[in-house]
């Protein structure tokens, strides 16, 4: 899929989340120029990693002209950042007509409100959209108190990442439908806050605050002890429920798990009752028994197992990169991934500049 | 209102619980036209899936359906009787895209798979979202966002070296299914417009969670060691989440680089709080416990806010970890309009969390309650199909609308 065939990009950042759409956007068959703003940190292996297929100019050189050629320009760096680099903050100083512009921002509070200049982090923006409050580890162990724990990848900067290639491609859309410039906003925050579905409306009409350690539902489903490991289960549908307890046919889980309100009321009980059954059987045995009932029951996997894994070798979801001038896998694209990637090469922005105004 | 950015773009949305769904409502929010084909047969079951307003377990009651399908129109086709599946492939005809997250085969064995709807329309782009995938030796296994959450290797490196997998504790992977969807969708519908192609999407939510992870994939497929670094970080210090006064209440505090160090030292100085004179990151990492216990002393007689000011000014970054409540109190989503008030017809008003990302002034916007079942079966089946009175009621009477 190269929809994106005749677009210019010009991405200026600092940010995983930048590199992420751009990265998307390379993808989809953009030819996109990135500019790595001062004080950019990506590690190593995410560089490698959301920085493929790009053209690298410094970012000490003019930019004006460039952004003024791009149809898209995408960042995180704010208003006063991008005129020091002759790049348009706003509609004002963007392309109109029937060739349009989009500016596409990203930042950890959106381009308005009263957070907007707040210093961030990917660890103070995980906390700021609520993921963080669900996201948690006993401590001590086997106690009461539940503290909040961070996931690697910055994911709030990679969700954003997506909303942002998807903004750029609806922006560009409406830019070009309109004859008129757009500028797509996009607030880390709200973008994972605006996954809460299950858990906002729990506080709005229930009153309950989930993730708070007094909240039953802290644990969604059951994490049970087997033989050489974990397995994990948790049913939605009545009839997947009904076939569990048909397995494992005691008087006790049937009672403990009578209705839905039940079973999240009695986890911790059911987990115990539950785990006597669990713990003596090999956990590949039950996820083959298990899923042959069409009981929703998986492995928790660590990266080992993930990378040995026959279902993702089957379809083909690793590709290979180089870090630290080794081969290394990595997982393609989900729908995204081009057949071969372009590499990242450098170049100036005079050069850029004459090969876009020479496409025309 | 202008036109919306998907304006005259039409998606059949056959997604159930939360994946296809969330895809589905991006979309709505762009101005698509998303027509939810759901049946009173087979529940989706995030209807029943709380919380369920005023206490009430009701298909129509439920926040989380409400959230998910908000500005979608709603119609009832059964999908295994033959009018139904041929009331569909009409739909298929006149629409731009189409939604699925059943378990892999099951459109196909309904005959409303790829085949069916490209031959019917070759324009059309199809997503189809599963856990798995649609091959490969587990293509037929049950998941939901749980699930894959741990089958894809992501709770193993989230927390301390010692725990069990610690997951992203909401159906994580579902609104990643949904969101890769969505740019999908998008780009597959510009292909369209430039070569007259349809296309089939398949996607595995595994496989998308991988994604989310690719830096500890990476650094594991090289033989290194991921260590898991429960909320500490190797480039900065300190750095995590420290307890403050009242009823779980919590600050994210994360200091970069040697300035920064001083301000904050300076900071809790300022409140007698003395920091070690640690020169440099090396040096703070060696005395990390330390530290954290001296600034742990300093948070604890203080508010999260309190403490996100007081970083803020000094400049350094830091901000109270959010929970349900305090997002729904926060001024700054206020001043955004991030909560979208709507009015349902049986739960009546309430707030919604908002778009995903603002496309100008109002290009993306939550543009109405969600759909009670099949409230649009006319309005969509007769306005738009151009089914007659006479051929709409057979219809209900012989069960393919139900």
């Amino acid at each position: 899929m190269k929809p994106l065939e005749d677009v210019r990009v010009l991405e200026v950042g600092r940010r995983l989340g930048v590199a992420s759409a751009g990265l998307a956007l390379t993808a989809l068959g953009a030819g996109v120029v990135q500019v790595r703003a001062p004080g950019r940190d990506l590690p190593r292996p995410e560089s490698a990693y959301y920085d493929r297929g790009r053209t690298v100019v410094a970012p000490t050189e003019p930019l004006g002209p460039l952004a003024m050629l791009a149809d898209v320009v995408l960042t995180d760096l704010d208003e006063i950042e991008l005129e020091e680099l002759g790049i348009p903050g706003d509609e004002s100083g963007l392309r109109t007509g029937p060739a349009a512009q989009v500016l596409v921002s990203i930042r950890s509070f959106g381009r308005t409100g009263s957070h907007r200049g707040f210093r961030m982090t990917d660890l103070t923006e995980w906390a700021s959209t609520g993921l963080g409050n669900v996201t948690r580890r006993p401590h001590p162990p086997d106690s009461d108190l539940y503290v909040p724990v961070m996931p690697p990848g910055s994911q709030a900067q990679a969700l954003a990442g997506l909303a942002a290639a998807t903004a750029a491609l609806v922006a560009l859309r409406w830019a070009r439908d309109r004859a008129a410039p757009v500028v797509a906003d996009v607030s880390v925050q709200e973008v994972a806050a605006a996954m809460l579905h299950g858990i906002f409306p729990n506080f709005v009409w229930n009153g309950v605050v989930t993730g708070h350690p007094s909240s039953s539902s802290t644990a969604l489903g059951l994490l049970l002890p087997a033989l050489d490991g974990d397995v994990y289960i948790r049913t939605l549908d009545p009839r997947q429920w009904e076939a569990l307890t048909a397995w494992v046919d005691d008087d006790e889980v049937r009672s403990l798990g009578a209705d839905p309100d039940s079973r999240l009321a009695n986890n911790d009980a059911l987990r115990l009752v539950m785990g006597e059954w669990t713990a003596p059987q090999r956990r590949d045995d039950l996820l083959v028994e298990g899923q042959r009932r069409h009981i929703p029951i998986a492995l928790p996997r660590s990266l080992d197992d993930v990378l040995a894994w026959q279902q993702l070798r089957a379809r083909g979801v690793w590709g290979t990169l180089e870090l630290d001038g080794n081969p290394v896998e990595s997982p393609r694209l989900p729908l995204l991934e081009p057949p071969t990637w372009r590499p990242t090469t450098e170049s100036t922005a005079e050069d850029v500049e004459e090969l876009w105004r020479k496409a025309g | 209102m202008s036109r919306a950015p998907l304006d005259g773009v039409r998606v059949l949305d056959f997604g159930w619980t939360w994946a296809g769904p969330y895809c589905g409502m991006i979309l709505a929010d762009l101005g698509a036209d998303v027509v939810k084909v759901e049946t009173s047969q087979h529940l989706d079951m995030l209807r029943l899936s709380g919380a369920f307003v005023d206490g009430v377990r009701d298909p129509e009651r439920s926040g989380w359906y409400s959230a998910t399908n908000r500005g979608k129109r709603s119609i009832t086709i059964d999908l295994k009787h033959p009018e139904g599946r041929a009331l569909v492939l009409e739909l298929v005809a006149i629409s731009h895209a189409a939604i699925e997250n059943f378990s892999p085969g099951v459109l196909d064995r309904l005959r409303l798979g790829w085949e069916d709807l490209s031959t019917v329309n070759p324009r059309i782009v199809l997503l189809s979202l599963s856990a798995y995938g649609a091959t490969g030796p587990e293509q037929t296994y049950v998941a939901y966002g749980d699930h894959v959450g741990y089958a894809s290797g992501m709770a193993s490196v989230i927390g301390h070296p010692d725990d069990g997998p610690t997951p992203i504790n909401t159906f994580y992977g579902d609104p990643v299914g949904g969101m890769y969807g969505a740019l999908a969708i998008v780009a597959a519908l510009e292909e369209v417009r430039r070569t007259g192609a349809g296309r089939h999407l398949e996607y595995s939510q595994i496989e998308g969670l991988l994604t989310m992870i690719p830096g500890a994939l990476m650094v594991r497929s090289s033989g290194a060691p991921v260590t898991r670094l429960i909320d500490k970080s190797p480039v900065m210090a300190p750095h995590g989440f420290y307890r403050c006064l009242g009823d779980d209440a919590w600050v994210a505090i994360a200091v970069e680089g040697d300035q920064r160090w001083a301000a904050f030292r300076a900071l809790l100085g300022a409140d007698g709080r003395l920091l070690a004179d640690h020169a440099d990151l090396e040096a703070r990492k060696a005395d990390e416990d330390a530290v954290d216990a001296a600034v742990s002393a300093w948070t604890a007689t203080r508010s999260p806010w309190q403490v996100t000011v007081a970083c803020q000014r000094a400049g350094i970054a830091a901000f109270p970890l959010m929970n349900s409540a305090r997002l729904m109190r926060d001024a700054h989503l206020h001043e955004r309009n991030f909560f979208q008030w709507v009015t349902h017809p049986i739960a009546g008003p309430g707030p919604l969390p908002g778009v995903v990302f603002r496309i100008g002034a109002d290009g993306a916007d939550v543009r109405g309650p969600a759909p009670l079942m099949g409230e649009h079966n006319e309005e969509v089946l007769m306005g738009l199909l151009g089914l007659d009175r006479e051929r709409f009621d057979h219809l209900i009477a012989d069960g393919a609308i139900a």
